[in-house]
């Protein structure tokens, strides 16, 4: 892709801090997030729940939820004019309605609810292209129609009116997708879209959005828990916990050689279609501690089997390795090389 | 593994009535169960995979007897021989209810909010006939020690725990009757990777020590593979192939078998050159089609498959145990 503004990342979230207010609590839930997204690339966002992965989908269009906002940090968008500091922009002001649909596109993972079950499908997904494009309704439909084609909804011209109980899960995420990708955005972001689906369906799905990031040039962020799902499409991945990003790099960086022991732990806990079955599956031991009691130190270090004293009292920061893989570790400092890793199943 | 099964399905099929109109006349039938044969052996766990809608969990429902067949018979082996269960009544049943038990996917609905969870496990015992105080706490006790909870949180009340721990408990529950099988439906499908690391782990190993029959009904097919000794794969209502977990994937020889596994995302770069892409979905079990459910989105469907259904056949370019249901694989009869 050619690059309008001189810059190469279409998204950069420069230590962002989310904050919830919980009955009068502020709860930390997203902490120093720094990402860079380029231009054209798929990047996947992993981690478990309560990460803060759709958090941080939220906060890039500032859709948090009214309980939460922004306490610091830079979150810029660089679409192909110039740089907006989106965290800026008033939430529902038309700086950032002419951002939102039109130039960052948003798929979730609950079609039911992200529909209107009292409108035709057609006109939902037309709505975003009437209000930024301002084309009438009847070119609104041809190109909805057209899109359907695309997207591989068969019938299309029936399927505008009809409404969403009529389709299938997989087509309605199929128009999810529609709604999304109407205007055009150069960068799409999608919470979990394929997890409500099976096997057979997310492989159609995914082959969608894969094809739009290869032909139409666009950029993707994908937020999910399924780390072979990453391997099949992502080409940088960013693992999340506990509110934290604690590893960052390209796909084989991170896959292949991942130096966090979360990354390794969640790579490792998941049996494969060719796993040893004589062997037990690693685990990590306890559960992720509730957002209102991070320890102090390494979020990980409760849980992590490489812990020292220093994990325990020291702030982590985040090292770059090389060739932008970051990894937020103390252990790498004393070139503490982990094990070799062992996916799918290993022995105890 | 024993020669006669402790639990068979035979010929089961279940249909719900689909009714409409003001007169709430029925309309057609969903075919939920299609016809499904299936055998479990003693201290064997069998997984059953499927994508939504197969019929997997009606089938686990249905063992447990929580819902009736519609046509066919369950057979269980209490000791002297395989005996229809769905007729039971009174005692008998209960006796069967202690010795099948039931695990379902959602931890959070299937503890009472109100009640200890120490209580609520205390309650099973009861209804099961277990009328010493001692007897109850000691299997209790016993029961939390194999899924490692410590005893004195039996005193807490559902909320109180996380996911994961609900699920070991509700394992705990299912073990203090001392059962010869458990249905688990889903049981890791709502739990974190690396708890549902956990949970599969701990099933193994019970299922190691106890000698237990396990029914493992899940979506997952690496999962599934990993659990299970047997791997039995549904689709819209039927069972269209079984085989040994480890034969998986290699052996697979239904073509939606062979789509399903394609399909699994994977970390191994060899096997994403090999994916096929089902097209279409799966369906409706109230018009399924003729002959071979699966015909529909078959590439490899012929005549004879649009007419006539597939019956569960030996393969024989296979290990032993290993059937399937397809008009290509040529089968021993």
């Amino acid at each position: 892709m050619t690059q309008f503004n001189g810059s190469e990342n279409i998204l950069e979230l420069d230590k962002v801090n989310v904050s919830f207010n919980v009955e009068g609590n502020q709860i930390h839930i997203l902490r120093d997030v720094s990402l860079n997204v380029p231009r054209g690339s798929f990047l996947c966002v992993v981690g478990e729940s309560g990460c803060g992965k759709s958090v941080t989908a939220q906060a890039i269009v500032q859709l948090l939820p009214d309980n939460g906002r922004i306490t610091s940090g830079k979150i810029t968008f660089n679409n192909q004019k110039d740089s907006i500091e989106i965290n800026k922009l008033e939430k529902f002001g038309s700086q950032m309605r002419g951002i939102r649909g039109a130039q960052i596109g948003m798929i979730f993972q609950d079609t039911l609810s992200s529909l209107n079950p009292a409108h035709k499908v057609g006109r939902q997904v037309a709505e975003g292209l009437r209000q930024h494009a301002r084309v009438s309704k009847d070119q609104a439909r041809t190109r909805v129609v057209e899109l359907f084609r695309k997207l591989g909804i068969s019938d299309a011209p029936r399927r505008y009116d009809a409404y969403p109980h009529e389709f299938s899960g997989g087509m309605r995420q199929r128009v999810m997708i529609a709604v999304a990708t109407i205007c055009e955005p150069d960068l799409v972001i999608a919470d979990e879209p394929t997890t409500a689906l099976d096997v057979t369906i997310q492989a159609q799905i995914m082959t969608l959005l894969k094809d739009l990031q290869e032909k139409a040039g666009k950029t993707f962020i994908l937020i999910t828990h399924n780390m072979a799902l990453v391997s099949e499409v992502a080409d940088h991945v960013a693992v999340m916990y506990l509110g934290r990003v604690v590893e960052y790099g390209t796909t084989e960086q991170v896959l292949r050689t991942p130096r966090h022991p979360y990354t390794r732990a969640l790579l490792e806990s998941v049996p494969t279609l060719d796993a040893d079955k004589d062997l037990k599956l690693k685990t990590i031991v306890g559960q992720t501690p509730a957002p209102s009691d991070v320890p102090t130190g390494c979020e990980f270090a409760g849980r992590c089997p490489y812990v020292i004293d220093r994990c325990k009292t020291e702030q982590v920061s985040m090292r770059l390795l090389e060739n932008g893989h970051d990894v937020r570790c103390l252990r790498l400092d004393e070139g503490g090389n982990l094990p070799a890793l062992t996916v799918g199943g290993s022995h105890v | 593994m024993s020669e006669t099964p402790l639990y068979q399905v035979k010929e089961v099929k279940k249909h719900f009535p689909v009714v409409g109109g003001v007169l709430r006349r029925t309309k057609g039938h969903v075919k939920a169960l299609d016809g499904v044969d299936l055998s479990i052996f003693r201290g064997e766990t069998i997984s059953i995979i499927g994508e939504s809608g197969c019929g997997k969990t009606t089938l686990g429902r249905m063992m447990a007897l929580l819902d009736k067949p519609t046509e066919g018979a369950l057979e269980f082996d209490f000791g002297q021989g395989l005996q229809d269960v769905t007729k039971l009544q009174g005692k008998d049943q209960m006796r069967f209810r202690k010795k099948v038990q039931m695990i379902f996917q959602d931890p959070y609905t299937s503890f009472n909010p109100r009640q200890r969870v120490g209580a609520a496990m205390e309650e099973v015992l009861q209804v099961h006939g277990v009328e010493e105080v001692e007897e109850r706490i000691a299997r209790i006790a016993e029961a939390c020690e194999m899924v490692n909870i410590p005893t004195q949180y039996l005193k807490r009340y559902p909320h109180e725990f996380s996911g994961g721990q609900r699920q070991r408990l509700a394992i705990a529950r299912c073990l203090a009757t001392k059962p010869e099988l458990i249905i688990a439906d889903e049981i890791v499908s709502a739990l974190d990777v690396s708890i549902q690391a956990q949970i599969v782990n701990l099933l193994r190993e019970i299922q190691g020590e106890t000698g237990l029959s396990f029914m493992f009904v899940t979506h997952d097919v690496a999962v599934a593979r990993y659990v299970g000794h047997r791997v039995a794969v549904m689709y819209l209502g039927s069972v269209v192939e079984i085989l040994p977990a480890e034969s998986l994937p290699e052996a697979a020889e239904h073509p939606y078998t062979i789509a399903l596994l394609s399909a699994v995302p994977s970390m191994n770069p060899d096997r994403k050159a090999e994916r096929i892409i089902l097209q279409g979905e799966v369906p409706s079990p109230i018009e399924k089609p003729s002959g071979c459910a699966f015909s529909t989105r078959c590439a490899f469907a012929m005549d004879i498959c649009r007419s006539e259904r597939p019956e569960l056949r030996p393969s024989l370019n296979s290990t032993s145990g290993h059937e399937v249901a397809c008009h290509l694989i040529k089968g021993a009869n």
